[in-house]
């Protein structure tokens, strides 16, 4: 029981205190010395904090060896590219999610989850303890079947989209699984929660899940709305003056009525004619006047748009979720105009403009990273509102032809890359260019072990070979919004961010940082 | 009455001058012996009745030995937890075959 130690030593620190850039077979130390390393699987480090663990101190002359010999002390724990310094990998080859769990009493679990079964609605999750050396030898756990929706369990499939652990927080508590095909989006982002204290073959070994699904294969999300926002009132006002004249001699007394028809909207509201005259007196009609005022307007937004939820990642324990969104959407803004038929006469009009602009928006959260908008139409509008005389009765509200209201009419499927296709921009005749600017996941995913990384680039094709696609890479983005640019070729390039130190690396070799 | 005394005492001494019971004797001749040969003596340290410890000490077994409650150190990430036994007993037997045991105190 136990490990032993030669009797007399005393242990005062363990840990794992080499940090730094590895590239090419070693870390290079704060010391610029070198410590070889094993390869990582990419760039992708995940940032791992037990609770309560402080802050290292050292003294004086502890801290001026540990310089000299290239050695820092953390309190957190990075798995770079899948190791734990020369220790791993903690992800292996086939089709599973392997997270690393701390539980409630800070016990350190490697959590393997596993979904072959399409069209179920569980995961399949094990145990193995890990970093913890106690003289013996531990394996996995007994597998336990957990419930999740299985929208998403349709998004994975064994072979073709298989399961991968997209991110995790500082914890393992919350992780964000996906079915993702090498090198491509996310098929589906399922967020599960864990709590508890591991117990092996108890009831789920203890724990407790939730999750949630933020995207899935066969949602609908690629929408037709339109929404009407109409302000303001179209007012015409007719004003009648009479005089207060003696009915004997037709004598004026200065006194004089005015009556007031308002037409709101066509709705009249009145003071009324003259009051009764007294004895021997009349109200002469004097004259009447028309006149108009307006501040009404009136905007539609219609069109379609789609939004695809694509990868994930955590800045310590604040998920964020990547997304890519196409809109293609009419934006009809006008203003209420009076066109006079002569004298008095007219009716109100819509009078103003009509644009068609369509976009592919890139976010990391809720921050754009890219919004490409290209304008396809910018006319003129109108159209009458009725065709009474004198505009009174004011009618034909969705005279303009977009006459619905609800937010969502339609729903169908949209998958990643027709939200691509239907925001790509277009120049040219025969052939035309299309070209797409957003953001993807970089580098294949081989080794199933997840990057959040990803890179901002132009996509172009032609109609001529539609399928044929060139890349231009513009910038790499990390979740907290740290970016670098690059030119590198998609093909080529290798970046790797350091989760504490908020670091972005770009190189045309693999790195990641240790 | 000293005075008396002392002289009482000097004529008793006088009186008793030349007078005696002893016999003289002659003592019988020894037993004759062999002479003690030469030889080399040796001489070590003192048998280890209720005090001292011959060195070499050798362990009894290893399995004799006893720990403490285990002892968890963990790394300063956090990520490794080793699990240190505090030895408590080691038994010994001395060159002389006598038990000697080391008790440690808990950590």
């Amino acid at each position: 029981m136990g490990n032993k130690l030669p009797v007399f030593d005393k242990l005062r620190m363990i840990g794992q205190p080499y940090h730094g850039l590895w590239k090419g077979g070693t870390i290079t130390l704060p010391n610029s010395s070198t410590k070889s390393a094993p390869t990582p699987a990419n760039g992708g480090v995940v940032l791992v904090r037990v609770p309560g663990m402080p802050a290292v101190t050292r003294t004086t002359e502890e801290a001026t060896a540990d310089t000299a010999a290239g050695r820092e002390w953390r309190n957190y724990a990075l798995l770079s590219g899948g190791y734990y310094g020369g220790i791993g990998p903690f992800y292996s080859n086939i089709a599973s999610a392997h997270i690393v769990f701390v539980d409630a009493a800070n016990s350190r679990w490697l959590m393997k989850v596993t979904t072959t079964l399409e069209w179920s609605n569980y995961m399949t999750v094990a145990l193995k303890r890990i970093g913890h050396l106690d003289g013996t030898s531990g394996g996995w756990s007994s597998d336990v079947n957990v419930t999740i929706p299985s929208t998403f369990v349709a998004s994975v499939h064994s072979v073709a989209v298989p399961l991968i652990g997209i991110a995790q927080n500082t914890t393992g508590r919350e992780f964000v699984l996906g079915g993702c095909v090498n090198g491509g989006y996310a098929n589906g982002l399922l967020k599960v929660t864990v709590s508890g204290t591991v117990n092996i073959g108890a009831s789920l070994h203890g724990l407790s899940f939730s999750s949630e699904v933020i995207d899935y294969q066969d949602r609908l999300n690629h929408i037709s709305s339109a929404d009407l926002v109409v302000t303001g009132t179209c007012i015409n006002i007719y004003s009648q003056t009479w005089n207060l004249k003696r009915d004997s001699d037709g004598f004026d007394t200065g006194t004089t009525y005015t009556q007031t028809d308002t037409y709101t909207d066509g709705v009249l509201s009145s003071n009324g004619g003259p009051p009764a005259p007294p004895s021997g007196y009349s109200w002469i009609f004097s004259s009447s006047s028309w006149s108009r005022s307006t501040d009404k307007t009136r905007e539609t937004v219609a069109g379609y748009s789609a939004l695809k939820n694509v990868w994930a990642g955590y800045v310590e324990d604040v998920l964020k979720i990547y997304s890519l969104e196409y809109s293609d959407l009419y934006t009809t803004n006008v203003s209420a105009v009076w066109v006079s038929s002569g004298g008095d006469t007219g009716h109100w009009e819509w009078s103003g403009t009509q644009v068609r602009v369509r976009k592919l928006i890139s976010r990391i959260g809720s921050s754009v990273i890219h919004e490409q908008s290209e304008t396809l139409s910018n006319t003129a509008f109108g159209q009458s509102l009725s065709s009474g005389t004198y505009g009174l009765t004011f009618t034909a509200e969705g005279m303009d032809g977009y006459e619905v209201h609800d937010s969502t009419t339609l729903a169908i499927k949209c998958d990643t890359d027709q939200v691509i296709k239907n925001g790509e921009s277009s120049s040219g005749t025969s052939p035309i260019t299309y070209t797409a600017k957003y953001i993807l996941p970089i580098k294949p995913n081989g080794n199933r072990w997840a990057s959040p990384l990803m890179v901002l680039c132009t996509r172009t094709r032609t109609s001529a070979a539609p399928n044929d696609y060139t890349f231009a890479t513009h910038s790499v983005h990390a979740p907290s919004g740290t970016s670098v640019t690059s030119s590198i070729a998609i093909q080529d390039l290798f970046a790797t961010w350091h989760p504490v130190l908020d670091t972005l690396t770009v190189d045309s070799e693999n790195v990641c940082w240790f | 009455m000293s005075k008396d005394l002392s002289a009482a005492l000097q004529k008793l001494t006088a009186d008793a001058a030349g007078k005696t019971t002893r016999k003289d004797k002659v003592l019988s001749s020894g037993k004759s012996t062999n002479a003690i040969p030469d030889r080399v003596g040796s001489a070590g340290p003192a048998a280890s009745t209720g005090g001292g410890i011959a060195s070499p000490l050798t362990e009894t077994n290893y399995s004799d030995r006893t720990y403490w409650t285990d002892v968890n150190i963990t790394s300063t990430d956090g990520f490794i937890t080793f699990v240190h036994s505090p030895i408590k007993q080691m038994s010994f037997t001395d060159a002389n075959g006598d038990n000697v045991v080391i008790d440690y105190k808990s950590p």
